[in-house]
């Protein structure tokens, strides 16, 4: 555990009044060495990185089941496929995409970022943020084995009832589905609080929240809003699990249980949802935008309006999702109107992006190259979104080829092309390399040619009456060539995958050096080396202006005297980020891990019994005074390392 | 083996007041988005490419000018959404009225993966049963009354009306008019499990004439077969498995599983619009439907051949 | 590369906090707030499905008794009174006391928990005999499960208290132990009402 030479040379690591800081720092901070070490890290870094991996490989999952789809789809009557293959697979696709990568990724970039855009030296409650990633890869993890098992969901990533209740879906497919959702909502619950804590409370002095980062306050926003929706769909699923394991009648409507019960709660988590994945993803564009654009973004506070306004208002939405069930005449206005005028926060957003392109000397680097993408694809899914608010046009494109268009316009638009601009981004800040500029623009256009042509067409598809879902289709409908139009976009896109799966290999083994700050950007992430040590500063830098770094001239201001021989980090006040108190870490530890396990056994078993709940809630008792019981020998050390500090001793 | 019928099926072919008003609406979209997304793509290369000193810099006037293009855009976004609005609240207003002069009330009711339909009549004689299939005269307004027996299905004929669902529990209705004669196709829209794909329908719209001589034909008990065959066909049907699940009324067999079979020969499709009703068809369906639609609930039937082809005869007889 | 200038010195801050300026204490509100959401939607469910039907509890269903809900509601705001001692005892760093208040208050905790097993039996309906029965019990069992988190962290804190010598961030744990058992009284106060009283009322 003790360092006398630093991994890394000290010119490379950030800043420190005391240079000799990192190497108490760094011996405070590192983790546990070899497999132990592994599965006991609670450095938000470590943990982002693990979270962004694994989402990654279910999205390659999740397009390996699109490939085979648009396979089947390429040919009417095609028999490569039969039907219950073909329903679990765009089950698990949906469910793929959505719980186990855009949602995920979109937070655990903020697991990643956020403590380093605040300037804290971790995220707030690092052993929980352990916890959620183990559920996370937990869950993730059954979903498949049972996929391979010939269990995977079969339903729709929406499992309507009754079809995946107890009477029209036997075995244990929809079991896994709704478990599945448990294991996501938690880890997901987790990543809000986190963030919430860590933006509210661990900022760097001086950033006031009027001085927070956009992509910061998107991820708080998002925070709030998993907060609210997730308990929808987990109460949901939980009933649903309920009706197919102890015969419960929440959704049946022979005993008094209404199948549109299951609609309201699935889509008042569903459509927020949406935004969630979104509002990230906004984040992201802004701070590529004002990086590359090399000036402050234009209307600053009302970025921040939009973002919070489009917080509240994809609350009033899900019912759109439900137009065809027959809604009330008042109802269905109000919801028309609110799926409407969400489309005037993301408008103006749009505008400040392009004024401050305008204002600005942009370079076209590759993340500035994914903002342009996104804004020519999510343009087209908006539109096509204010097309499906209105109740009369709903009826027509609902369920249909024309929804899956507009939602992978959205989806792929609003979420992926900006994702794909922070890779690049951040990228050089995770590793200490630049990713390649050649192939990421191959990456680049690659991708914005493949979803072009395999969802344009989808459009005319749905209107000319493909419904979803369908495994197979006549030749008499007269859809066959859109369809394999649409499949030839779908092999362009993975071809782009190729592309940056090659970057992602190459450019983190060998790719340019990166040093603390490549793109000359504002923000605090920055500041540190390229990757941060496991502690990311060693005074706290103070904030003296929206514009971050770019405030400052050749000397950065920073606040001194936290301990340095135990984790300890700075707490200020929520809304002027004043100095209050410090607050210690826990060091690396095993409990989370074991926690989860036992959560998970306790899930994956309850999908066969009911017991399993009251047995696991009472064995959770191990893991809980594991974690909480105050470890004897911590206080030990400290106190040897007092002494020894106080001696002078370490060289 | 495959179903040719030529049926209109989109929403951008519309033949009713429902289907054409909701293609108006799609056409001023349509335009409306691709100014807008022109506008957008125009802008962000004006404002990436438009002619830059290399010492400008920036002044407060230049940084207002932006203020005010962008408060001026967000005026013209809401106004756009606004007219939008009114449009699509007026016309979904006027959609969802039923009409007060609908003549004609028919019960669909959705199963896996098939509809059944039933005419409604006030004397229950007159009460017409029939399946994947529905009669409508033309210019005639007409209630759709929308149930079913197991899971969510969603009742959709692009080029009538728009969809509406059939949820277990719940009584949905759907109006509409068709004004032009033809044969239209109906698409299950909601996912209901293994056979989605091949749940659909057709709606046959006539002139008033042809579809009371349509409905007065159906309200017959299905025709006493003349040939030996057919006779004995009609033994196989009631002895063998088929009349469990199946209804030919005039007969023993009153099975509610599936379609009512009382006049299937007069029909345009099998397995719910997925075959042509040929000889050849309905035999390859009797025998192996599980190869047609896999998953669905009919069996396989290995019946003689000299017993499948006095059924065949017997069905076909069936008009 | 920059310079580092020294804007000040934290090293005289405190390093514990009660209420808001703690990291933790937004955990906890956090935890409550989903947590409360989650029982606001299980009620919107019960009053949606409350609409399916005529009468409430639907026919041949009998009303809920109120005997043992109401000793245990009685339980459950006497409980607040040894959180309230627990909670100012923290403030004061009375060890003492703090062991007496956590143990009284596990106590009661452990009782109310055995009492929601009888007032489960008290719904005088079973989970699967309709959606009513469906609806009351998933009431009663979510509370349970957010009550059950709670008595468990009062135990593990009293056996700390009792056993080893506390830390300055027990305190801490101490206050914010009481207030989520506020939280969980103050919320069984409103479910009370809905599962029990509420269908004497709609009858």
């Amino acid at each position: 555990m003790s360092v006398t030479v630093l991994p890394v040379p000290e010119q490379d690591l950030p800043p420190a009044v005391d240079p000799e800081d990192h190497r108490r720092l760094w011996r405070t901070w590192e983790p546990y060495k070899g497999f132990y070490g592994w599965i006991t890290s609670v450095n938000h870094k470590t943990v982002g990185k693990r979270y962004i991996a694994t989402c990654l490989v279910w999205f390659l999952f999740g397009g390996l089941e699109a490939g085979v789809m648009r396979a089947q789809l390429a040919r009417p009557e095609s028999h490569l496929v039969g039907p219950d293959k073909y329903n679990q697979l765009f089950s698990m696709h949906g469910s793929t995409m959505m719980f186990l990568f855009a949602v995920p990724i979109m937070i655990a970039m903020g697991l990643y970022l956020v403590p380093l855009m605040v300037g804290a030296r971790n995220i707030a409650y690092p052993r929980l943020n352990a916890l959620g990633y183990w559920i996370f890869l937990f869950g993730g993890s059954m979903f498949y084995i049972a996929f391979l098992m010939n269990t995977g969901a079969d339903a729709g990533w929406f499992a309507y009832v009754p079809l995946s209740g107890p009477e029209y879906s036997a075995g244990k497919r929809v079991d896994f589905w709704a478990q599945l959702i448990t294991f996501t909502e938690i880890a997901a619950l987790i990543a809000a609080v986190e963030i919430i804590g860590t933006v509210l409370k661990t900022r760097a002095p001086g950033m006031s929240l009027n001085r927070l980062p956009l992509f910061v306050w998107a991820q708080l926003v998002t925070a709030f809003m998993v907060i609210f929706a997730m308990p929808s769909v987990a109460t949901g699923s939980l009933f649903l699990a309920m009706d197919r394991l102890v015969a419960t009648h929440f959704y049946n409507p022979s005993n008094g249980g209404d199948a549109l019960l299951w609609q309201h709660l699935f889509w008042f988590f569903g459509h927020p949802e949406v935004y969630i994945i979104f509002i990230p993803a906004l984040g992201f564009v802004s701070q590529i935008v004002t990086t590359f654009s090399r000036r402050p973004i234009v209307g600053y506070p009302v970025m921040v309006l939009a973002l919070i306004t489009t917080g509240f208002i994809g609350f009033g939405l899900w019912v759109h999702h439900m137009f065809a069930t027959t809604v009330p005449q008042m109802g269905a206005g109000f919801f028309t109107a609110a799926s409407t005028f969400i489309a005037v926060p993301t408008g103006v957003q749009i505008f400040c992006w392009i004024a401050t392109i305008w204002l600005g000397r942009p370079v076209w680097r590759t993340p500035l190259l994914f903002v342009g993408g996104f804004l020519a694809v999510f343009v087209i899914g908006g539109v096509t979104g204010v097309m499906l608010a209105s109740v009369p046009f709903d009826l027509q494109a609902h369920d249909t080829y024309f929804v899956v268009a507009h939602l992978h316009y959205v989806l792929l638009g609003g979420g992926l092309f900006p994702l794909f601009g922070a890779f690049y981004y951040w990228f050089p800040k995770f590793s200490g390399r630049l990713m390649s500029e050649r192939l990421g623009k191959w990456n680049f256009w690659l991708l914005f040619i493949g979803v072009n042509v395999t969802f344009f067409p989808m459009h005319q598809l749905g209107l000319d009456g493909m419904t979803r879902r369908v495994y197979t289709y006549l030749e008499s409908s007269g859809w066959g060539a859109l369809n394999l139009t649409a499949s030839i976009g779908a092999l362009i896109i993975v071809i782009s995958m190729a592309v940056f799966v090659v970057n992602l290999w190459i450019s983190w083994r060998h790719g340019p050096l990166a040093g603390a700050n490549p793109w000359n950007a504002d923000t605090l992430e920055w500041l540190t080396s390229s990757p941060p040590p496991p502690y990311n500063f060693a005074d706290t830098p103070v904030v003296i202006s929206r514009s971050g770094l770019w405030a400052y001239g050749d000397e950065v201001p920073v606040v001194t005297g936290l301990p340095t021989h135990i984790p300890f980090e700075l707490v200020t006040t929520v809304m002027d980020a004043e100095p209050v108190l410090q607050h210690e870490h826990p060091g690396p530890t095993i409990a989370p891990f074991v926690m989860a396990v036992e959560v998970s056994l306790m899930l994956v078993a309850g999908v066969f019994t009911p017991w399993a709940y009251p047995i696991g809630f009472a064995l959770l008792a191990i893991p809980w005074f594991m974690w909480a019981w105050p470890r004897s020998g911590t206080k030990e050390h400290a106190e040897n390392v007092d002494a020894e500090y106080s001696l002078g001793a370490p060289a | 083996m495959i179903l040719q019928e030529a049926a209109t099926h989109s929403a951008l072919n519309p033949i009713g007041p429902n289907a054409e008003r909701v293609y108006r609406l799609y056409q001023f979209f349509l335009v409306t988005s691709i100014i807008v997304w022109i506008a957008v793509i125009v802008g962000l290369f004006w404002a990436a490419k438009r002619h830059r000193d290399p010492v400008e810099a920036d002044t407060p006037d230049r940084e207002s000018r932006a203020h005010r293009w962008i408060f001026g855009l967000t005026a013209v976004t809401v106004a756009v959404l606004a007219v939008s609005l009114v449009y699509d609240l007026a016309l979904g207003h006027s959609l969802t009225r039923r009409d007060s002069n609908v003549m004609l009330s028919v019960r669909v009711i959705g199963h896996q993966w098939w509809w059944e339909v039933e005419y409604e009549d006030p004397i229950p004689q007159n009460r017409v049963h029939t399946a994947n299939e529905l009669h409508v005269p033309v210019g005639i307004p007409v209630a759709l009354k929308l149930e079913s027996q197991d899971v969510i299905h969603s009742f959709w004929a692009p080029s009538i009306s728009g969809k509406k669902d059939l949820i277990p529990g719940h009584h949905n209705e759907l109006y509409f008019r068709a004004d032009t004669a033809g044969l239209y196709r109906v698409q299950c829209a909601e996912f209901c499990g293994l056979q989605h794909a091949k749940m659909a329908m057709y709606v046959t719209a006539e002139p008033k004439d042809k579809f009371a001589a349509w409905l007065a034909a159906q309200r017959q008990p299905a025709p006493v077969p003349v040939d030996t065959l057919a006779n004995r066909g009609r033994l196989v049907f009631e002895t063998a498995n088929c009349s469990t699940c199946h209804t030919i009324t005039g007969t023993t067999a009153r099975g509610t599983v599936g379609p009512d079979l009382t006049h299937i020969a007069t029909r345009t499709s099998l397995a719910a619009g997925t075959l042509s009703n040929t000889r050849g068809n309905l035999a390859g369906w009797i025998v192996d439907p599980q190869r047609i639609k896999p998953g669905v609930i009919m069996p396989s039937n290995g019946l003689e051949p000299a017993d499948l082809q006095a059924l065949l005869a017997y069905l076909g007889s069936l008009k | 590369m920059r310079r580092v200038r020294s804007a000040g010195d934290v090293a005289s801050l405190p390093k514990h906090a009660f209420g808001a300026a703690a990291v933790t204490w937004w955990a906890m509100w956090g935890l409550m707030l989903i947590e409360g959401i989650t029982m606001v939607l299980v009620s919107a469910s019960y009053i949606y499905i409350r609409q399916n039907f005529h009468e409430w509890p639907p026919a041949h269903t009998p009303l809920p008794s109120l005997g043992w809900p109401i000793v245990n509601l009685a339980n459950m705001w006497l409980s607040v009174v040894p959180a309230v001692w627990a909670f100012r005892a923290a403030r004061r760093h009375d060890t003492a006391a703090i062991r007496t208040a956590l143990w009284i208050q596990s106590a009661m905790g452990v009782l109310a928990m055995v009492l929601r097993y009888v007032e489960l039996q008290s719904l005088n309906v079973r989970w699967d005999t309709n959606a009513y029965g469906s609806v009351a019990w998933a009431v009663l069992v979510t509370h349970g499960v957010v009550m059950v988190t709670d008595v468990m962290d009062s135990i593990g804190l009293a056996l700390l208290f009792t056993i080893e010598e506390p830390e300055e961030k027990h305190f801490v744990d101490t206050c914010e132990n009481s207030q989520f058992w506020y939280f969980i009284v103050a919320s069984w106060t409103l479910l009370f009402v809905l599962a029990y009283l509420y269908p004497r009322w709609t009858s």
